[in-house]
């Protein structure tokens, strides 16, 4: 009799033991989704983005006021319901839409905006967004002159009409001001008596107390994860998905072995591609990709002293020893495309017969001989933590070899990365452009733009880039941009590589999951999840 | 000679050295952060961020002053308390202390007891059988942890409990929306093996030894010789003379216990010290470096002097020298 | 009265010096042992596991792993041996001046000590070769610059055990000089702990080389490390096992061998010392 029951329990017990090794345990109620990040957002206060991890949690909580469309990525009506343009392109009216509600039951108002845009001007504004907004009028003389500490006051080119609409003045014609308008504004009945100063330090940055956007933040455990409710007043619907968790686990590896083992829904952008084969054997997940805004290059630095890469045809050999086909084949495995020129597919301006360097070892070998590049070794720098970027620097220095030139590879952790490149000590370095929405190519390739770091100059690109903020007719934008790229890309200032795709991998049970190019959580309060 | 006065003499006198070597480290943290190339807020390329804001940053933070000026503005701050605000974070470096620390003293605890907890039977049985095959095996265990890479055995362990088996989380402390103990359980088994690993191998030797001393002082073997059984022996001479050096050897390994799991906590993603200092160091987070700094370099030095106040206490032979 | 007094070389000694030599010969011919350029990048062949061609399978861009072991071995045990040298010259020269004069020199110095030992080892190494993007001369450096505090407090004690021998006191008054006492007196009896501590210094320095590679510190790519190899294989663990086991027991097996070799030296010079 004891027997028996001993082996009875034993066999249950196996029987139990086997079925907690199974496969995917399925845990989750419809209720949660658990969504990896790569790290601890630094803050959640929309004004102070700077990075992209923070940007991705931030966009959860704090939508934008202008939308993208997903195929061409023009501007769309999301919180501003309409906008006016006058026909001088300098005065827009916005018309805010009714139904928008802070977390607390107050209206977002005209005033919000106002406030916010007073914030960015300000002269205690530390974050990333004021760049943009120099061109509205009045914009610089309150930063310069506005003595308060708060942001209060008004700005000239700023006019509040009433509740939901308001009236933006230019000092001049800024073809592109829409795009930069997507910009999420700050609750000026909570935040209007606070130094401007003290916005970024502000405890709003860490609890957002109130807010506009899809979910609200219930929880913050430190380096651990984020918990997320939905917001039943949110203006596009209530999310489906009542709890989201955002954990961070800094680790592509281990976030896709806890994908595996069921404890993680949503992996995005992080999915190396090295791992989509096995993924998409996997009938409980699904992949997804699209292209990203944003491509990877090597640059070359022009402002050096006698450096041989002032020689436009040791650039040009330079960037035809590179086979980029095959990057994208074998250390892409094909989830991206060879870029040719600075416009992004996603663009309307995007020209997809330009012609780009050509893959042509021989004939670079002949121009660098031509060249008489001697005995000079260049210095090529590029950050960790990028693999791709890693092994794309490792195949540049041995295929540049291959034709005489020799090229020391220096890895440098982030900071360290950017301290050289703002010093100007490299010859050669691996980064990336972020392309934007707007085929306005300005910041990255005017003469006088501050983020111009490769010291890129060419008048006649300098004049054609401000004729294309003059128009608002999409068509001339879109020749003039093309006649743009084709200059830049005639000087060989650096050689593009390829655009990657952001891959994402999801349990089979998250449905309408539509990544948009622009943001991950565009339409996250469509989400559900199925049994 | 009065002992007590002696005593306080010699407290004091440390406690003054200590400041200095407090003084020093501070210093010397100071001047790598600021000698070294980099800075905490630096405009990234790739989003088109607006690289004139760095400069207010800087102003607002008061980085743009002569270097001696921020040290000393620095010093006195921390003098009434205040360790600064993360320049990352732009929160109290104290606050993210409190959030942070428990995880990591729930690691390097258990792990200490873990490891201190098999040392101390399997270190008395070494000894006690002394060139045997047993003392041998204990040994030869010993050498081999200590001679595993955390990071390395880290990494296995993911590969086999979390991916083959799927038995155990490969990250974080916590399942988010889960609560409880055998979650917090299921966590920790890998970490904490991997450091008790290390802990175990480094005690044993010592207990070891400790206990080999006592073995062969001459009361013991008389007693031996006497016919005393064994436990008697152990639980009568050899424990609490042992305990002496042995409790000594855990106040000298307190700052273990609050960095010493910054490797396992990156490899287990788990949201301690470690792992944030680490981050820091990396992104120029130069407030938090200095006072995580200052803190470890505190906790040092408390804990030589309780180890020292130890063996003045208890071994006579050593009082009142340098 | 038991003591054994009588040195005797151990089993482990012998297996740790024959590992050691072992070690340092593969490393030393890793030019002739290698079947592959440690940097031929071949992007086709890209994570092949271990087989006939590449006995310890390719890692991501298709270098062979064997040859990048071998030659990685030429890195560790250089960093190892080197930095533990450099930490010993350092260490013997300020913790013997310590022991032998005492009073202010002793005082400074050992401060001095202080400030090192309260950073915590490895955390201070990565701080400086994030900070000073290091480059491989400059890791020895960092890492023997945190590892002669143990040293000199070691040769310290020992100094000033021996300092008020008898000997020495008669071959100060028969006219030696300071540094002649020192060289010729003192150091050769304290010459055993240090070698001891020297050979164990060497697995804290290979261990702390292999962590800056892990992090993505220290010795430049392409330069092969166990402690880079490690970090590049730790995003492969699930499909290429073989990326992270090999260099990892690469470092187990040299670790294990001078902890043996060093446990067994210590057995030797002195049967009853202290830990």
């Amino acid at each position: 009799m004891v027997r028996k029951s001993g082996l009875l329990l034993l066999i249950f017990f196996l029987l139990a033991l086997g079925a907690g090794c199974s496969k995917r345990p399925k845990t989750h109620l419809p209720d949660i989704l658990r969504v990896a990040s790569l790290s601890n957002p630094l803050t959640l206060n929309p004004l102070f983005i700077r990075d992209a991890s923070t940007a991705e949690a931030a966009s959860l909580l704090h939508p934008a006021l202008i939308g993208f469309d997903r195929d061409n990525l023009l501007p769309q009506p999301r919180i501003i319901s309409e906008w006016e343009v006058s026909n001088d392109g300098l005065i827009y009216l916005f018309t805010l839409r009714e139904d928008v509600f802070w977390s607390d039951g107050m209206p977002l108002t005209a005033e919000d905006i106002a406030f916010t845009l007073r914030v960015i001007c300000h002269r205690d504004y530390t974050g990333p967004l004021y760049m943009h907004m120099h061109k509205i009028s009045g914009a610089v003389e309150y930063r310069e002159r506005h003595d308060s500490p708060l942001a209060d006051g008004s700005i000239s080119g700023v006019r509040v009409i009433d509740g939901h609409s308001f009236e933006i003045s230019l000092t001049e014609k800024f073809a592109s001001f829409l795009t930069h308008m997507a910009i999420s504004p700050l609750p000026f009945h909570l935040l209007g008596s606070v130094n401007a100063a003290a916005l970024e330090s502000h405890e709003y940055s860490r609890t957002v107390t109130v807010g506009l956007g899809p979910y609200l933040l219930n929880e913050w455990v430190q380096d651990s994860y984020l918990h997320l409710t939905a917001n039943n007043k949110y203006f596009l619907g209530k999310p489906k998905i009542e709890n989201l968790y955002l954990c961070i686990v800094p680790n592509q590896e281990t976030q896709l072995i806890e994908l595996l083992a069921g404890r993680l829904d949503l992996l995005p952008t992080s999915v190396k591609v090295e791992d989509i084969a096995k993924l998409r054997d996997d009938p409980t997940l699904a992949v997804y990709s699209h292209l990203r805004l944003a491509y990877d290059y090597l640059g070359f630095n022009m402002k050096k002293e006698n450096s041989p890469l002032a020689d436009k045809r040791v650039r040009q050999a330079l960037a035809m020893t590179l086979d980029r086909e095959e990057i994208v084949a074998n250390l892409l495995l094909g989830f991206g495309q060879v870029a040719h020129g600075p416009l992004s597919p996603l663009q309307f301006a995007y020209n997809s017969e330009l012609e780009g360097m050509p893959f042509n070892p021989d004939w670079a070998q002949s121009k660098i001989l031509e060249a008489g590049f001697g005995e000079y070794e260049l210095k090529l720098i590029y950050n960790a933590g990028n693999l791709v970027r890693e092994n794309v620097a490792l195949l540049f220095k041995e295929r540049a070899a291959k034709i005489g030139v020799k090229i020391r590879i220096t890895l440098l952790e982030w900071e360290a990365f950017l301290d050289a490149l703002h010093k100007g000590d490299f010859d050669i370095i691996i980064l990336g452009h972020g392309t934007g929405v707007d085929p306005d190519l300005t910041y990255y390739w005017h003469s006088k733009s501050p983020g111009n770091s490769l010291g890129y100059s060419n008048t006649e690109v300098d004049l054609l880039l401000e004729e294309g903020l003059q128009t608002g007719d999409l068509e001339e934008r879109t020749q003039i941009y093309r006649h743009a790229e084709q200059l830049i890309v005639d000087d060989a200032p650096l050689i593009w590589l390829y655009y990657r795709e952001a891959v994402h991998a999801a349990t089979a049970n998250l449905k309408y999951f539509t990544p948009h190019p622009v943001s991950l959580f565009y339409n996250v309060h469509e989400w559900s999840l199925v049994q | 000679m009065k002992a007590g006065s002696s005593m306080q003499k010699f407290v004091l006198r440390r406690l003054a050295e200590t400041c200095i070597v407090l003084l020093g480290v501070t210093l010397v943290t100071f001047l790598m952060m600021h000698l070294a190339p980099g800075q905490p807020l630096q405009a990234n390329p790739e989003l088109r961020l607006d690289p004139t804001a760095v400069e207010r940053w800087l102003q607002l933070r008061e980085l743009d002053k002569p270097l001696a000026a921020q040290y000393l503005a620095w010093l006195s701050r921390v003098c009434t308390g205040n360790l600064g605000i993360s320049l990352l974070h732009n929160r109290p470096v104290l606050d993210m202390i409190r959030e942070r620390l428990p995880a990591t003293l729930l690691l390097t605890g258990s792990s200490l007891m873990l490891g201190l907890g098999a040392a101390l039977p399997l270190g008395v049985i070494a000894a006690a059988k002394e060139g045997k095959p047993a003392d041998g095996i204990i040994d030869f265990i010993s050498l081999c942890f200590i001679s595993l890479p955390g990071f390395w055995l880290g990494m296995i362990l993911i590969m086999v409990f979390s991916y083959q088996l799927k038995l155990l989380p490969a990250a974080g402390m916590v399942t988010p929306g889960e609560s409880g103990m055998a979650d917090l359980f299921k966590h920790m088994a890998m970490p904490v093996s991997v450091l008790a690993a290390g802990t175990f191998a480094y005690y044993v030797r010592y207990v070891r030894f400790a206990v080999l001393e006592i073995l062969n002082q001459d009361f013991v073997r008389t007693a031996k010789a006497k016919g005393v059984p064994p436990a008697l022996i152990l639980c009568r001479h050899v424990l609490p003379n042992a305990s002496i050096p042995l409790v000594t050897l855990v106040a000298l390994s307190i700052p273990f216990l609050f960095t010493g799991a910054s490797v396992t906590e990156y490899v287990f993603s788990w949201p301690g010290m470690g792992r944030w200092i680490i981050t820091a160091t990396l992104s120029r987070d130069y407030t938090v470096i200095m006072a995580v700094n200052l803190i470890i370099a505190v906790l040092v030095s408390l804990a030589n002097l309780s180890a020292d106040l130890l063996y003045l206490v208890f071994d006579p032979r050593v009082r009142l020298r340098e | 009265m038991r003591n054994k007094q009588h040195k005797q070389i151990g089993f482990k000694t012998v297996v740790g010096l024959i590992l050691v030599l072992a070690l340092v010969s593969a490393a030393l011919l890793a030019p002739v042992l290698a079947t592959h350029d440690p940097h031929l990048i071949d992007t086709e062949n890209w994570l092949q596991p271990p087989g006939a061609g590449h006995f310890f399978g390719t890692d991501r861009l298709g270098r062979d792993i064997f040859s990048r072991v071998l030659y990685g071995a030429r890195v560790s045990l250089a960093v190892g041996i080197l930095a533990v040298v450099l930490a010993v010259i350092i260490g013997t020269v300020l913790g013997g001046f310590a022991g032998y004069y005492g009073g202010l020199a002793d005082m400074a110095i050992m401060r001095f000590t202080d400030v090192v030992l309260a950073f915590p080892s490895l955390f201070l190494i990565i701080t400086l070769v994030a900070l000073f993007d290091a480059e491989l001369w400059l890791v020895i450096l960092i890492i023997g610059l945190t590892g002669w505090p143990r040293l000199a407090r070691l040769v310290r004690g020992e100094f000033m055990r021996l300092r008020n021998t008898d000997f020495l006191v008669s071959a100060r008054m028969l006219g030696s000089s300071h540094s002649r006492a020192m060289y010729y007196h003192l150091l050769p009896n304290a010459l055993g702990p240090i070698i001891v501590s020297a050979t164990l210094g060497v697995p804290a320095a290979i261990l702390a080389e292999a962590g800056l590679g892990y992090f993505g510190l220290g010795a430049q790519p392409p330069v092969p490390t166990w402690g880079n190899m490690l970090r590049d294989a730790q995003l492969y663990i699930r499909q290429a096992w073989w990326y992270a086991t090999f260099p990892g027991l690469c470092i187990f097996i040299t670790v294990m061998a001078f902890n043996l070799l060093g446990d067994g030296l210590r057995g030797y010079f002195n049967p009853r010392q202290k830990v």
